[in-house]
């Protein structure tokens, strides 16, 4: 390898690290997905209360909730904008952080009609239990529900992160919504 | 090796005067991650993206795109001396006198007179219109700019008749 092959060999290398793109590849089945890295300064107001820099699975950033903030991580959209055919069962997973038994928050999916704003779909997973009782730590969750065939393009899917009657933070992080099979 | 030197130096996307890039980034989004996770969603189309399926737009009902804005203290752990943008930019022809705008505001959320405001006509920065063309540009702050002050970041319409597109946004925190 003659030297001025090598330069611009590592000039290239340089170049891919230090202004590549890093594009990502997508899932075909992925409807969205969060880790929080991008959100902060770009919500009507710059920031959002729910981003904490505290703790994270991926990145720097996660949602938490606590006594201060009841929702977080939230995310809203018709069915039709997430997926192009009819999504019949939704797969949501992500990763969660409790401090204890006690920091019992919901992960809330929920469908409403933007209409008349009618809940016509309604899960609340609880973390303790979803979670495998794993404190301090991050801990996987899972789960894969069934959506009503009343469901329509223009219903809104909502998730978010709900405090419930947790006394101390919540955190989630890398959450991501799947059509499922 | 001072050749080499040299390359690794263009190769990191260096302006001198204008501080270094030491690895922060303000923000750096593909407009994905965003729409429906609180931004507004009206600012993201689908009509043309550069990866993904959202770019943020401004057209003839929309004067601005999403914007970015935070203070200056929470957009960046250190002093800024200047941001330094990549881009990727659609502009349909010749008449999309669009531009990419970097501002400071004294106050957060209030639209007044601007500590700093920086625009990139886009028209100097694309020969070919219809496709996706990279911008580069570092926008050097002024000095002793205050903590609060807002730092913002947006495509502005100006005259553009034509809607223009922003993906793949990533800015450099130059300290």
């Amino acid at each position: 390898m003659s030297p001025a092959f090598s330069a611009s060999a590592l000039l290239m290398l340089f170049a891919l690290v230090s202004c590549g793109d890093n594009a990502k590849p997508r899932p075909e089945n992925l409807l969205t997905s969060n880790d929080y890295e991008e959100l902060d300064g770009w919500a009507p107001d710059g920031s959002l209360p729910y981003l904490t820099k505290e703790k994270a699975h991926s990145g720097v950033y996660s949602a938490r909730v606590n006594s201060t903030t009841e929702y977080g991580g939230g995310f809203t959209n018709s069915l039709g904008k997430l997926s192009n055919t009819r999504v019949t069962k939704l797969r949501v997973h992500g990763w969660v952080w409790l401090p204890s038994k006690d920091a019992n928050a919901t992960l809330v999916t929920q469908l409403t009609e933007p209409a008349t704003n009618k809940t016509i779909f309604y899960d609340g997973l609880k973390l303790v239990a979803a979670s495998g009782n794993k404190f301090n730590q991050w801990a996987e969750v899972d789960k894969t529900m069934v959506l009503p065939a009343n469901a329509t393009y223009a219903t809104l899917l909502k998730l978010y992160l709900w405090r419930d009657q947790s006394a101390q933070p919540v955190y989630l992080d890398d959450l991501q919504v799947e059509r499922a099979e | 090796m001072t050749g080499l030197g040299l390359m690794v130096a263009l190769a990191s996307c260096g302006d001198a005067g204008a501080g270094r890039y030491v690895g922060d980034y303000i923000t750096q989004t593909d407009f994905d991650n965003l729409a429906g996770w609180g931004a507004d969603v009206n600012a993201l189309t689908r009509e043309h993206a550069h990866s993904g399926r959202f770019a943020t737009v401004v057209n003839t009902t929309r004067e601005y795109s999403l914007t970015y804005r935070l203070p200056l203290r929470e957009a960046s752990v250190h002093a800024l001396r200047a941001v330094e943008i990549d881009a990727w930019v659609f502009l349909p022809s010749s008449k999309a006198s669009a531009s990419l705008n970097v501002q400071v505001q004294p106050v957060s959320g209030v639209s007044g007179d601007a500590l700093y405001n920086e625009e990139l006509h886009l028209l100097d920065q694309v020969q070919e219109f219809g496709k996706w063309t990279p911008i580069h540009r570092v926008f050097v702050l002024p000095t002793r700019l205050p903590a609060e002050a807002e730092l913002r970041i947006f495509l502005w319409r100006a005259s553009s008749p034509e809607p223009v597109y922003l993906d793949d946004l990533r800015v450099k925190a130059r300290e």
